[in-house]
């Protein structure tokens, strides 16, 4: 056990060892959350034709309201912090485009195009966005600490103190709640006899209600998180800064993560498990880029080499890196530092991203590597089933001889539409390797 | 006086003449149509004879007449002669090949049906005539002895013989006709004599149908189910009614199979010729699509080749039996080959001419073919690791 805590700590000192100090330059001062890496939005996919419509109408529309003029006014006049409080940020885009807090959805828009101008990410976007649902604006200017000088009013002085030192609304209310471990009972208990107003108790127990304290990345956890993955990126091989660019890989939403992979990535894990994933790939990629031939050796009982194999074949050594890249994966789910988490695919592809050990050329072919493992079915493959069996079921009740057109239609469709035939690699030693 | 019938005589000597004729030429949508072009590089105003072809009619050394009135002959020499011109000029613009560049007038021998021998070039006229055929043929040293004098390269085209279904080697197999038919018959829920039954009286017992129409309804199902047996069971009949029942392959009047021949004489220098295997022939069809400007070979041309042809974007994974010489005119090595361009862009010719030194007749697909493809991809200038590991990914997918 000890030994294996041993081994987890070295790994993930080696692997943190590598990535020497910062190559990141990037502007930190204002834009906290700067859109390097993401391409099209995960927030900005819609699944109907009607969904792709409106949403461009109205992008276009707001566009026009909030223009290049106003956007540049943001990257001038924003500071850091506005961007780091979520509460902060749709005020001062409230005040500048004088909006209501009522006008939800061009404040979405506002907001949509923003992201547009990589400005901010998808993870902040996420949060101004679930922000913006639950609070359109705050108004803290009434909590004033000399008003809390009752000993039962400490959690409300500290909450009014916090706020007055400018700490984020999530934050501050978390650590409020935190006072009465969570409980919905103890905090309505308080508030009703406390001495705030009636407004106050509302603002208080609407953000209980609305689990903000369960956000799981706050946009200032979330910039902590930034900071530290980036303190670790280090130049590539030869010296040179990455060349960053932005990908649709891991901005794209994934069903079975509900998400994109890279906003997956920064609420699931933390920086030392980006870390260990980004060093599975960058082993692989070592492999693949590298490996030109294998020599596989059998040893007796006595430890004599009696036979020694040496393949030569670039899709023998393809599938050897492939498989040892796949059991690697696998490993680090019963890695202790994930006790919680299965890392998916995604999630390393996300993590590799992020560290900068691969370019976007490289992120599409381990993409396309996915296809192996899971192989996509088409929109017409798709679309062929459901007409076979809704077919299938209308020729029993057709009468003859009609139903017999049916069926003859189905052939046809099956036999242009014939499965294509697989390899079989029986001429392989690591065979096929889905 | 001299020295002008000299300067006259040079002039002669080095002067080409062209020739308004017609041939066999693909169109824009790939079409087999009669056009008309001009043959260059002819050395000879009268005879089918240029700089670096000569076009003969079967044993003889004498080039084919213009004039001449066989005009399927005619046709075919000058198809013949325009298409080897065009492959020729591919090799030297697009390749820089010094080694076609060099090459000294190949003999091109339409209707030749003598079978090729090493040592006497002719086999005896009685010994198995060829037909339907195309073939290149080595230089050879000849037979002094016997009054065989030595031959350069060559490209024999064989004549076209009609064969009749019932006379081909390869029969195409029937049955896909009683296939679809027996598939047919699950679908409408007929296999078996309890479930025709089921479906005869069943059915009409849950629909309300007078006496008149629940009789009609037995009848129709009953007698579309004999109409279906009768068409299975004489299913490989009809099949054999729509299929073709003559063959034939005019070799010499299908543009790609000229390609393909001039191709195996163009990569003679380091891939020999004397054996047809996957690789030489995967090769020479790679290089015929690219001279042609079309993934297919010998399609489209019903007229002259009744066979099948070959489609370089056809979908086949590799099996084992596909390096066995008689899988050498498979279309898989083609495939294979023409897929490289979706890796490796659109200098795939010249990536492929220059790997033929590292590969042989003798070379088998699943080791030397695919090692051959990486390291000479290793070698190039624009090598990037991440087009290797995708060079990787795409012979795997191809089964290999």
């Amino acid at each position: 056990m000890m030994t294996k805590q041993l081994t987890t700590f070295l790994f993930i000192l080696i692997s943190l060892g590598f990535l020497s100090e910062r190559a990141w330059c990037i502007d930190y001062k204002n834009t906290p959350f700067l859109n390097k890496l993401e391409g099209k939005s995960v927030h900005f996919y819609r699944k109907t034709f009607f969904g792709r419509w409106n949403f461009n109408r109205r992008i276009e529309k707001f566009s026009k309201e909030l223009d290049d003029k106003k956007l540049e006014f943001i990257k001038k006049t924003f500071i850091k912090n506005d961007y780091i409080c979520e509460e902060k940020l749709l005020t001062k885009l409230n005040k500048l485009m004088e909006i209501t807090d009522r006008q939800y959805i061009r404040r979405t828009y506002y907001l949509y195009i923003i992201r547009i101008n990589n400005l901010i990410d998808d993870v902040a976007l996420g949060n101004y966005l679930n922000f913006n649902k639950v609070f359109p604006s705050v108004n803290l200017s009434s909590f004033n600490p000399k008003r809390f000088t009752q000993k039962n009013e400490k959690p409300l002085r500290i909450f009014s103190l916090r706020s007055k030192s400018k700490q984020c609304f999530i934050e501050n209310t978390t650590s409020f709640f935190g006072e009465f471990k969570f409980n919905k009972k103890r905090i309505k208990t308080f508030l009703k006899n406390s001495s705030l107003k009636k407004f106050e108790k509302k603002l208080l127990l609407r953000a209980f209600k609305k689990d903000l304290y369960k956000f799981q990345l706050s946009n200032k956890k979330y910039e902590e998180k930034l900071r530290t993955i980036r303190s670790k990126i280090s130049p590539d091989n030869t010296g040179t800064a990455i060349d960053w660019q932005k990908s649709n890989i891991i901005s794209r939403p994934v069903d079975e993560l509900k998400t994109s992979p890279r906003v997956n990535l920064l609420k699931k894990y933390n920086a030392f498990q980006i870390a260990i994933m980004n060093k599975v790939i960058k082993n692989f990629q070592q492999r693949a880029e590298m490996a030109s031939w294998l020599n596989i050796q059998i040893f007796d009982t006595n430890n004599n080499l009696f036979e020694e194999i040496k393949i030569e074949s670039p899709t023998e050594v393809y599938r050897f890196c492939i498989k040892l890249f796949r059991k690697e994966m696998s490993e680090i789910k019963i890695n202790q530092l994930f006790n919680n988490t299965v890392p998916s695919f995604h999630d390393f592809l996300a993590a590799s991203y992020e560290m900068g050990t691969i370019n976007h050329d490289f992120l599409e072919e381990l993409y396309k590597i996915e296809d192996l493992w899971n192989p996509k079915r088409t929109k017409w493959e798709k679309v062929k089933v459901w007409a076979s069996i809704t077919s299938q079921i209308a020729s029993v009740f057709t009468p003859p001889p009609y139903n017999y057109l049916i069926s003859f239609g189905l052939i046809a469709i099956e036999y242009y539409n014939r499965k294509t035939e697989t390899a079989s690699y029986e001429h392989s030693i690591f065979g096929d390797i889905k | 006086m001299n020295k002008y019938l000299l300067f006259l005589l040079i002039i002669i000597s080095f002067s080409t003449f062209g020739y308004e004729t017609t041939i066999i030429n693909r169109n824009q949508k790939f079409k087999a149509k009669k056009t008309k072009v001009m043959l260059k590089d002819l050395i000879s105003e009268t005879h089918f004879e240029g700089k670096y072809f000569k076009i003969v009619n079967g044993k003889s050394n004498e080039a084919i007449v213009l004039t001449t009135k066989n005009q399927e002959l005619h046709l075919k020499a000058s198809t013949v002669y325009y298409h080897l011109t065009k492959a020729r000029e591919y090799f030297i613009n697009r390749l820089n090949s010094d080694y076609v560049k060099n090459l000294k007038q190949m003999t091109i021998r339409l209707e030749i049906k003598n079978v090729f021998n090493e040592l006497g070039h002719f086999a005896n006229d009685n010994l198995d005539p060829q037909y339907n055929n195309a073939l290149s043929i080595p230089q050879g040293k000849g037979y002094p002895s016997a009054g065989i004098g030595p031959w350069g390269q060559e490209i024999w085209f064989r004549p076209k013989k009609i064969i009749k279904y019932k006379d081909l080697e390869k029969k195409p197999k029937l049955g896909s006709f009683k296939a679809a038919f027996k598939q047919f018959r699950r679908q409408v829920h007929l296999p078996t004599l309890n479930r025709f039954l089921g479906d005869v009286f069943i059915r009409d017992a849950y629909t309300q149908l007078t006496r008149t129409q629940r009789v009609d309804s037995i009848i129709r199902t009953a007698g579309a189910s004999l109409v279906l047996e009768l068409l299975i069971f004489n299913g490989n009949l009809i099949e054999w009614f729509f299929t073709r029942k003559k063959y034939w392959l005019d070799s010499a009047l299908v543009p790609e199979i000229i390609y393909h021949e001039y191709t195996h004489q163009a990569l003679s220098d380091e891939i020999d010729i004397n054996i047809s295997s996957p690789i030489n022939e995967g090769m020479a069809d790679y290089f015929a699509t690219k001279i042609s400007g079309n993934s297919k070979l010998a399609e489209k041309i019903k007229k002259y080749n009744t066979f099948n042809g070959k489609n370089a974007k056809n979908k086949k994974l590799f099996q084992l039996q596909y390096e066995t010489n008689g899988f050498a005119n498979a279309d898989f090595v083609l495939g294979v080959l023409y897929g490289l361009e979706s890796v490796i862009g659109i200098d795939t010719d010249k990536f492929l001419y220059k790997l033929r030194p590292s590969v042989d007749a003798s070379s088998n697909i699943k080791d030397q073919l695919t090692k051959s493809i990486i390291k000479t991809y290793e070698k190039t200038e624009n090598y990037h690791p991440l087009t290797r590991l995708k060079l990787m990914r795409y012979l795997h997918l191809k089964g290999i």
